[in-house]
């Protein structure tokens, strides 16, 4: 056994590979259930197997390595024609490869295999026994004949192909760990941000030495300098893109399972899988995704019956695409269901208490309720899909990443969830706004439009501010009040930046804007993160001249969270306004 | 003497594992690759190879492949290997000891059966 002390490093070493190999195994599954028999199929998975069963053993997990060994027997019975593909054999090998990696996941948490995957290698044997051969693997005595393959070996053909390949697999890959990356970028950050101050103190410079040759080549060094770190910020942020396929890949098992656990038939296409999207992103994106997915196929895609009777196809589409717009992706998630109902909407919405019965929202409006904190649709909690989540979830956690998700709908038709998200989590696009003499961010995503607050234009509602923003009424938060800062401005000098969030807004209250930058986002100190979550503080950056500018974190406006600590004083005075 | 040991397989913990058993085995090299194909390049690339730990089933160019090729060129063909099997494919590591390899270890191996005969063989090719 491995010394205990490295072990969680190997454990951690086994799961990733692992998981690419069951990954492998459900994708073949998959296409040999869609198109059939392929012998160059099985052949895919039988590698893969063959190196998880050796990596198993080495782990000690001995019920993962024996059941392994069984799936390549089954599958090497398969690839002889000795097994028929039916969807009895189907079924028994997707049980058997959710057993598996239930079994993987649960030993590599606390290194003992805790999953007897007895039952399933029984559900094996007896397929391997139906397949009318002995189970038995040959013993080391047997005597084997070399000779044949090494003469086929030597044929002109394969020499070739052999070299071909030798050219084509040198290596041009490095495995480097995350943290190295997430530490480079953020040299970067610093990079860009000293690359702005060494900018300024430039063309102060270069102006006082006027016209001299020094002034020139200052500035047009400093023009180079800038060049190169735009250049690099790029190429390290590429680095740490990947396509989008890591994620989508485990939906179609997802979706095949569901449709067959409730009687529907659903084919999920997939476009844009090659999108690439930072590894933060990544990482997080999954669980919102599968939240829709399941929503699409729990409460929009109709059994065969009833699809039948609406006149459309008894199969159901889901398609989920993913394509980078300008530095944004957006993923859709559309399905030919049953749509979404307003009405229904609105008796369930004023049934929970989340709509008043003399607020008027259009259907649109309505629609976009399903996102509110205690709505459900579902009237009853299904096995996969509700766990008792609504999504609401979905909402918070793209909203984490800065980004939006919005539906759209025709009864009877289907729905569509649009998800726009940034390519980065590192760096993002912020309004600078000024309150009470110091300087916030608001990052660009949810900016809808910024005007001049003229004082004629506000109206108090019920004790509060708003806005006549032309057809609606926008409340207002007056930042310096919402973070306890002395009012400094005066009235008719303000501006409001509306925020938008579905189809809500919120107008910001501030006293000057101070244009539109790329900030480079350090996280808040996890010590403090739920304190500035609290206070609506989504992170910090650094300016040029080495302030520090809190991020807010737009969610926090819209779920009225109040303030409770006065903002921390990280932020320095700001300079006298010019 | 014993100074650089060329291991090849297409299990990234299989590598870790020889790191954690070799690491600090006789103060030897070890030089991972991931394939056969891999494997033909380091050899061309390091000098002084003395043992070669060699897994059958890896993609691109598999263990007899590799195999096939090392006993073909004279500088390599002094080299000893060792097969790492895996349970299931015993007819290759059989093959694999006919076509030149000195000895073999069936996953799962323990740091000490490694040791005694990497002993064993490197013991063996220097008498």
């Amino acid at each position: 056994m491995p010394d205990p002390s490295v072990s969680a490093e190997l454990l951690a070493i086994y799961l990733e590979d692992a998981r690419g190999q069951l990954e492998g195994l459900d994708h073949a599954l998959l296409s040999l259930e869609r198109d059939g028999f392929d012998p160059a199929v099985v052949a895919t998975v039988l590698g893969p197997l063959h190196t998880l069963k050796g990596n198993s053993g080495m782990m000690g997990f001995s019920s993962i390595k024996e059941y392994v060994h069984r799936l390549e027997d089954v599958f090497a019975r398969v690839s002889d024609g000795g097994l028929g593909l039916d969807t009895e054999v189907f079924d028994r090998l997707f049980a058997g490869a959710s057993a598996l990696r239930d079994a993987l996941e649960q030993a590599c948490r606390g290194g003992v295999e805790v999953r007897d995957l007895a039952p399933e290698m029984a559900s094996l044997d007896a397929l391997l026994l139906s397949s009318g051969r002995a189970v038995a693997p040959p013993a080391l005595a047997d005597d084997g004949e070399p000779a044949e393959q090494a003469a086929a070996l030597e044929s002109p053909e394969a020499q070739r192909a052999v070299e071909t390949r030798y050219v084509a697999a040198r290596s041009s890959t490095v495995r480097v760990d995350f943290s190295q990356l997430d530490h480079l970028l953020n040299l970067v950050g610093e990079l860009i941000i000293f690359r702005t101050k060494l900018d300024e103190v430039g063309r102060d410079l270069a102006e006082r030495l006027g016209g001299r040759d020094a002034g020139r080549d200052l500035v047009s060094a400093v023009q180079q300098v800038a060049g190169v770190s735009a250049q690099l910020q790029e190429t390290v942020m590429d680095i740490r893109m990947l396509p989008i396929r890591h994620v989508f890949e485990r939906f179609p098992r997802l979706v095949r399972d569901l449709a067959r656990q409730q009687g529907k038939q659903v084919e999920l296409i997939m476009e844009g899988e090659g999108t690439r999207v930072d590894k933060a992103i990544i990482d997080e994106i999954g669980e919102p995704l599968l939240h829709l997915i399941r929503n699409s196929l729990d409460h929009g895609i109709e059994t065969p019956a009833v699809r039948v009777a609406r006149g459309k196809t008894p199969t159901g589409t889901i398609l989920l695409s993913a394509v980078q717009e300008s530095n944004h992706v957006l993923i859709t998630i559309m399905d030919d269901g049953a749509g979404i109902d307003a009405q229904i909407v609105r008796r369930k919405a004023t049934a929970r208490g989340l709509l008043k019965g003399d607020e008027s929202l259009n259907e649109r409006e309505l629609v976009q309720l399903i996102f509110a904190q205690g709505f459900s649709t579902a009237e009853k909690v299904g096995e996969l899909s509700g766990r008792g989540v609504g999504l609401d979830v979905v909402l918070k956690s793209i909203e984490r990443l800065n980004g939006l998700v919005e539906v759209e709908t025709v009864p009877g038709v289907g729905s569509k969830f649009i998800i726009e998200l940034p390519l980065t989590l590192a760096i993002i696009s912020a309004l600078l706004v000024e309150a009470a003499g110091r300087t916030f961010a608001v990052p660009l995503g949810p900016v809808m439009e910024s005007l001049k607050l003229r004082p004629e234009d506000i109206r108090s509602i019920n004790g509060r501010d708003t806005l006549r923003l032309r057809d609606r009424i926008v409340p207002l938060i007056r930042l310096a009040e919402f973070f306890g800062l002395p009012e400094a401005s005066l009235p008719g000098k303000e501006y409001v930046v509306i925020l938008g969030r579905g189809d809500k807004r919120v107008g910001l209250v501030v006293d000057r804007l101070r244009g539109q930058q790329e900030v480079v986002i350090k996280p808040v100190d996890t010590a403090i993160a739920g304190a500035a979550a609290a206070v609506a503080l989504a992170g910090a950056t650094i300016m040029g001249d080495g302030r520090v500018v809190l991020i807010l974190d737009v969610a926090a406006f819209f779920e009225g969270r109040r303030h409770a600590l006065v903002v921390p004083r990280s932020d320095a005075p700001a300079p006298p306004v010019a | 003497m014993l100074r650089k040991i060329l291991a090849v397989d297409d299990s990234a913990l299989i590598h870790q594992m020889y790191k954690l058993f070799l690491s600090r085995y006789k103060n030897c090299k070890l030089i991972s690759a991931m394939n056969g194909l891999e494997a033909l390049d380091k050899l061309g690339q390091e000098e002084g190879i003395d043992l070669i730990l060699l897994d059958i089933n890896m993609p691109v160019m598999n263990g007899l492949e590799f195999l096939q090729r090392v006993q073909k060129e004279p500088a390599y063909q002094a080299i000893p290997v060792i097969i790492i099997s895996t349970e299931g494919k015993e007819e290759d590591t059989i093959r694999g000891l006919k076509m030149g390899a000195k000895g073999y270890v069936k996953k799962p191996f323990q740091a000490s059966e490694l040791h005694g005969l990497i002993e064993k063989i490197t013991a063996g090719a220097a008498s």
